[in-house]
């Protein structure tokens, strides 16, 4: 069938089968009812798409509050069923090639299987218990539809002291169940992260996940219950579309970090390494941002100055991260040195969001490109509190920023208004994101609970207009 | 932000209005009516909030109509493969259908429940919306070369899946 019969033959079956459309006439008065009342239903089909990032600055700032209560400590718990330090005895690497570095070269990485007391391809999760989680501060956060994955610190459960890695998940967003045994540890463990440290994670769906650090990457085709060791490590990892896409950086750094892009079908270990559109690809730190098949890395400068005119370079792609292209510095340059500090994709209109801080100090602002980052606007000058670390938006219109605390905007940027107070919003947030044009995400690490940190997750369904609470694994 | 009920009888309305023609898109997209009445009614809910950006734009039923498509993408996930599972052979209709295209169109129709969201909504806004290119593009988020991408790789999908039964044997088992 050639291309003209195929669009023929589509045509009259669109024509056929609209005509078997229910008329709907009882749903839009079910419509106008339920509008007008007020509430509105949550989707039941998982999200397709999640576009946000969690910047390292502000990551680090979650970990580091975390941090200051922890004890240096050889203790660790091993209890099962219970969130535990793990304390690897032995690891069987099978050999592996390393990762060529040639222009979109591919290597089959074998993943590495675990043997010993963590024998973690074997490693069974026990059944589900919804328990609750003292002091239990999280790093970072990923979405399939209604699932939500949490990993981070809580106090240690069998011991009562000392923190632990946890690792949550919940179906509903209400009640929570701990997957035992994670062979991993996040910064700020009792028992130290020099072995598979990793500070984030991404589910593809509910089966496929990766969690990473810059020295750690491990996946998971069973939702968390066994996990496979990959080579190398990622300092950002994106999932979409079929693929996900890492950065690596170079050893030894920051500062002065290199980076390259590598792919993968998700669910697969064979990485290949992308061609770098500018080389070396340098900077402090990188963000990646995805929205369909157009892909967004930001490679930030460094914010103090130094090595010469160090500027932050947006690098785009449109074909799901095979190739990449330059777009520079993406925020305007206004009379002086300005620079990108965080990177999101509008959730229903797939725009580009920088948040922009001058170096010289003061006030920034956000920037948006409806073009595929080709061009940015600002929306107005020196609008966003100080110190943006991460920034999140529906879309070019609705857009909120995290400087501290969550500021969000419904005019582009050109003003913007704390969610705390009389909204009702969340306060001190370290992750922001927007799965649609409407419904986004904030995580609030709420310290002041008399029995340690609590782990507020916040939801919008108007933009950020308003929001509701629900604390993660709470005890 | 600003109110979000200014506009409740333009919003009544506008619903009782355009609700047959934003469910024939929306079932074009999910393949079947409890689907297609979930994504509309999802859509123009979330809408309602923002009722005056609708009731601002060039062509209302154009804009929600994008809405619906979006959030299609957004929110399905489908399944890599939908399998007809038939136990007898379909009997051909008495009226003539001398190209074979009864079974075609209903092959048609099934593979293109196996396409990738963005791919169906694509070709769904392509070819019954007859939209250009650059709405399409707003409607998806995405750009030009993204849209010509998704619906160059949609028709060669199906004429691959096509090419792939014809003269094989139509029965499949459950």
């Amino acid at each position: 069938m050639n291309q003209n019969d195929m669009e023929s033959n589509l045509r009259a079956v669109f024509a056929d089968r609209a005509q078997q459309a229910p008329a709907g006439d009882d749903l839009a008065e079910r419509i106008i009812l339920q509008a007008g009342s007020g509430s509105v239903r949550q989707l039941r089909r998982p999200v397709r798409r999640r576009n946000w990032t969690l910047p390292l600055l502000a990551a680090a700032a979650v970990i580091a509050v975390v941090a200051g209560t922890v004890a240096v400590s050889t203790r660790h718990d091993s209890t099962a069923g219970h969130p535990v330090a793990l304390l690897p005895t032995h690891i069987t690497t099978a050999p592996s090639s390393p990762l060529s570095s040639a222009t979109s070269s591919a290597s089959e990485a074998p993943a590495a299987i675990f043997n010993g007391p963590e024998d973690l391809a074997t490693t069974t999760n026990s059944s589900a218990t919804a328990i609750a989680l003292e002091n239990f501060t999280v790093g970072d956060l990923t979405f399939v539809g209604d699932d939500i994955w949490a990993l981070g610190t809580a106090t240690c459960i069998t011991s009562g002291t000392g923190l632990c890695t946890a690792f949550v998940h919940s179906a509903d967003g209400k009640s929570w169940t701990t997957i035992n045994s994670t062979p991993f540890n996040v910064p700020g463990d009792t028992t130290g992260c020099e072995s598979r440290c990793v500070s984030h994670m991404r589910f593809a769906s509910t089966k496929i996940g990766y969690v990473y650090g810059p020295d750690a990457l491990l996946m998971t085709l069973d939702g968390g219950k066994s996990w496979q060791l990959e080579s190398g490590g990622a300092v950002a990892l994106e999932t979409l579309d079929g693929n996900v896409i890492r950065v690596e950086q170079s050893a030894g750094c920051p500062p002065g970090c290199t980076f390259t892009v590598q792919k993968a079908p998700i669910g697969s270990t064979r990485w290949t390494t992308v061609p770098a559109p500018i080389a070396p690809m340098n900077g402090v730190g990188a963000q990646l941002s995805r929205n369909g098949s157009d892909a967004y890395l930001l490679l930030t400068a460094n914010p103090a100055g130094g090595a010469g005119s160090a500027t932050s370079q947006l690098l785009s792609s449109t074909d799901d991260g095979a190739t990449w292209t330059n777009r520079g510095e993406p925020c305007p340059q206004l009379g002086g040195e300005v620079d990108s500090t965080a990177l999101t994709t509008g959730g229903g209109d797939g725009s580009v969001i920088v948040a922009c801080q001058p170096r010289t100090g003061g006030k920034g602002f956000a920037a948006v490109s409806a073009a595929g980052g080709r061009h940015f606007k600002a929306a107005a000058t020196r609008t966003t509190p100080m110190g943006v670390t991460a920034v999140g938006g529906g879309s070019a219109h609705d857009l909120c920023v995290v400087a501290g605390q969550l500021y969000c905007s419904d005019n582009g940027g050109l003003t913007f208004t704390s969610t705390k107070g009389s909204h009702g919003g969340p306060g001190q947030v370290s992750f922001i994101g927007f799965e649609s044009g409407t419904e986004g995400r904030a995580l609030e690490i709420d310290g002041s609970a008399a029995n340690g940190a609590v782990s507020n997750l916040w939801t919008t369904t108007d933009a950020g207009g308003s929001w509701s609470v629900g604390s993660i694994a709470a005890s | 932000m600003d109110g979000p009920n200014d506009g409740a009888g333009e919003f009544a309305g506008f619903v009782r209005a355009n609700t047959p023609a934003l469910l024939r898109t929306a079932y074009l997209l999910c393949g079947d009516s409890l689907s297609a009445e979930e994504l509309v009614q999802d859509t123009l809910v979330r809408l309602y909030p923002k009722w005056h950006l609708v009731l601002a734009a060039e062509a209302p039923l154009a804009y929600v109509r994008r809405s619906v498509a979006n959030q299609f993408v957004n929110q399905t996930r489908r399944p890599s493969r939908r399998e007809i599972t038939l136990e007898t052979l379909p009997e051909r209709p008495e009226s003539h259908d001398p190209a074979g295209q009864f079974d075609d169109r209903e092959e048609l129709w099934a593979m293109l429940g196996s396409l990738p969201a963005r791919q169906r909504a694509a070709l769904v806004l392509r070819y019954f919306h007859d939209l250009p290119d650059e709405e399409i593009g707003a409607a998806l988020g995405c750009q030009l070369g993204t849209v010509r991408s998704l619906i160059s790789r949609g028709l060669a999908a199906l004429r691959d899946r096509v090419a792939e039964t014809e003269g094989a044997t139509v029965r499949r088992l459950a």
